[in-house]
């Protein structure tokens, strides 16, 4: 064995056990408990295929915004001067180490019908019956989009940092407006950025429990609800690991899938990497 | 990576197997000798719990010399798991009557020792004791209502609850899955339906249905107990189907809210003992000590959570008993209601779709 296998070790050793293994016995379990039946009841239940079509299509919107969002966002830390970088930088960060579950309840302060907004239009006499902002998906896309902005922001700025002014400058000498300098050179070049943020955003999105939870409505529950009262109300935890499978694979798949097009590197943090070997080419 | 190293990694993960199997065989070693050893009470935490913690827990160590550890919160998942695994930490457990008290419909339960429990006080009591689980404790789920909303015309009953014109505003009612029979939300809509009380069982879930689609719109659902008292006292609702205790805790910390006994339902909570758990004869004592007649009146002290033995008497002078269900049974049309918990039992399945339609409409 040499170095970097021994010093591995502990790693290997420890995410073998607390989730390699257990994950293999959810997978047995999905089949066996009671039987490959728990797949069929998914594929052929309306509330759990809803589930699953409301958690994706919650997750890419969530990710479409936040890459709006997110862009000129980091495009404005990565070029701008250092206290201007580090103004933005520290707004994203204390927000990204907030815990999301005082954010989830800030924003349920912010949309409740006796809430910041709802109060002060109602004050202003603009509405007289509070506007439906709570227990609804358009809460949950809000809750959501606060959470997972930072992902975003920080794999495009990583990626964008490294793209080096010079390929831009150059553009500008030889002519090119600056729209055209962006389009053609920066925004190409940021791509793999793009993706890491997309994929990043997606993946832990469709996984989301508290926010959905707290700041949704009832009978639009996404995945990780329905595998929690599976679990918890109805004592299924066969079919709660059956979902978790359907979920995981579907993960897997988009994984597969994005990395035809970006390095795993990229997806997994290492973007200025990737970044860099790119612009190289 | 070799295969003498991926060897390694199997026998290393053979030996962390081993050592978990011995530490459940550790656990077993401690069963009760009677006058020492210990035992593990879970229930569900929070002011509940520490109530329990103060009118029994404490003073039973005392008495007893058995050290009493503390779990929270009780799942019958955990429970179901527990027992399927083998790996049995609880012993004494505070649950409702879903985990199987008259039946042991999940296999999870040691019968009760009526030669150590008082199973005998119960018989003629409101509360029947089961093989499988003893009645611990009374609470209903009450009306709360916001007191700035209706100050000068408080309402009084769940006939209140389902009048809108006379109180407008939300209602919070409770979904999720049925398995808290939805805090009786069904019974009554059937009850103000004009459904007599004697013929409530087999409930017609569709025409309970029916009724609470007629107020609909005033509907806010919530999922978690915690909400009810949040929402109303808040004003997101005017009126909800929250716990007494807790209604009198938000009371007592100064949230505009309070509480109408009309209708009100009545649930019983009951102790029972994990099968297999590893100190269950001290889980015997421990249970017979909190539903004893000596005893069990006591957490009427420290909660608004009555006493379920008949010759259990609460301490006149607890500040918590005027918010007792017992103090509150009304009469005629609104005498207090409770579940049919055996059909509740049979029908979860079905009513929880019918529910879930209804709810995701």
């Amino acid at each position: 064995m040499n170095f970097w296998t021994l010093a591995g070790l502990p790693g290997i050793v420890f995410l073998g056990a607390v989730f390699g293994i257990p994950l293999v016995l959810i997978v047995i379990r999905s089949f066996t408990d009671p039987g490959p039946e728990n797949y069929l009841e998914i594929f052929t239940n309306e509330r759990y295929l809803g589930s699953i079509l409301r958690t994706v299509g919650m997750s890419l919107t969530v990710t479409l915004v936040c890459l709006v969002l997110a862009y000129p966002y980091a495009y404005l830390m990565a070029r701008s001067s250092t206290f201007v970088k580090l103004l933005l930088g520290a707004m994203l960060l204390t927000s990204y180490w907030t815990s999301s579950l005082v954010r989830t309840f800030a924003w349920g302060a912010i949309l409740n019908n006796t809430g910041i907004i709802n109060q002060f239009l109602q004050d202003l006499g603009v509405i007289d019956q509070p506007l439906p902002l709570i227990r609804n998906m358009f809460a949950v896309f809000v809750g959501m989009t606060h959470v997972l902005l930072p992902y975003a922001v920080l794999a495009i700025y990583a990626t964008l940092r490294t793209i080096d002014v010079d390929l831009e400058r150059a553009a500008l000498g030889m002519g090119a407006r600056p729209v055209k300098a962006f389009w053609r050179i920066t925004f190409p070049l940021s791509l793999p950025g793009v993706a890491a943020g997309a994929i990043l955003v997606f993946v832990i999105g469709l996984g989301f429990y508290l926010t959905p939870m707290y700041l949704g409505g009832p009978g639009q529950e996404l995945v990780s609800e329905m595998v929690a009262r599976e679990v918890q109300d109805f004592l299924r935890p066969g079919r709660a690991a059956a979902l978790s499978v359907v979920l995981l694979v579907f993960v897997g798949l988009i994984l597969v899938i994005a990395t035809r097009f970006v390095g795993l590197g990229a997806i997994v943090g290492n973007a200025a990497i990737d970044g860099r070997k790119n612009a190289a080419k | 990576m070799n295969v003498k190293f991926l060897k390694g990694v199997a026998s290393l993960g053979v030996v962390a197997l081993t050592l978990t199997a011995c530490g459940s065989d550790g656990a077993d070693d401690n069963s009760g000798s009677a006058g020492g050893g210990k035992v593990t009470f879970t229930a569900y935490g929070g002011t509940a719990q520490e109530a329990y913690t103060k009118a029994f827990v404490e003073p039973f160590a005392k008495e007893s010399g058995i050290e009493v550890l503390q779990d929270s919160p009780t799942a019958r998942a955990k429970i179901v798991e527990m027992v399927g695994s083998g790996n049995v930490i609880w012993d004494l457990v505070q649950s409702g009557y879903s985990i199987g008290v008259e039946d042991n419909a999940l296999g999870v339960l040691e019968p009760i020792d009526c030669n150590v429990v008082p199973c005998a006080d119960f018989t003629d009591g409101p509360a029947k004791a089961y093989k499988y689980g003893m009645p611990v404790q009374t609470f209903s789920v009450v009306l709360a209502y916001n007191t700035k909303s209706f100050a000068d015309n408080p309402p009084t009953s769940y006939a209140d609850f389902f009048d809108t014109k006379k109180y407008p505003g939300k209602r919070a009612i409770y979904t999720g899955a049925p398995t808290g029979a939805l805090n009786g939300i069904l019974d009554q809509a059937l009850v103000n339906d004009g459904v007599a009380r004697d013929q409530l069982y087999p409930l017609d879930v569709d025409r309970a249905i029916a009724k609470l689609d007629s107020i609909k719109n005033d509907i806010v659902f919530y999922t978690d107990f915690g909400q009810c008292t949040d929402l109303v006292a808040s004003g997101e609702a005017v009126m909800g189907n929250c716990y007494n205790g807790r209604v009198l805790n938000a009371k007592t910390a100064g949230q505009p809210i309070d509480m109408a006994w009309g209708q009100q339902v009545i649930y019983t909570e009951y102790l029972v003992i994990v099968k297999g758990a590893p100190n269950r004869e001290n889980a015997q004592r421990l249970l017979a000590y909190m539903v004893s007649k000596e005893h069990n009146g006591r957490l009427a002290g420290q909660i608004a959570y009555g006493p379920t033995n008949p010759k259990a008497t609460v301490d006149p002078s607890s500040p918590f008993r005027s918010a007792l269900p017992s103090e509150h049974m009304l009469d005629g049309d609104d005498a207090p209601l409770s579940v049919d918990n055996a059909w509740w039992a049979a029908n979860m399945d079905m009513v929880g779709k019918k529910w879930d339609a209804f709810v995701a409409k």
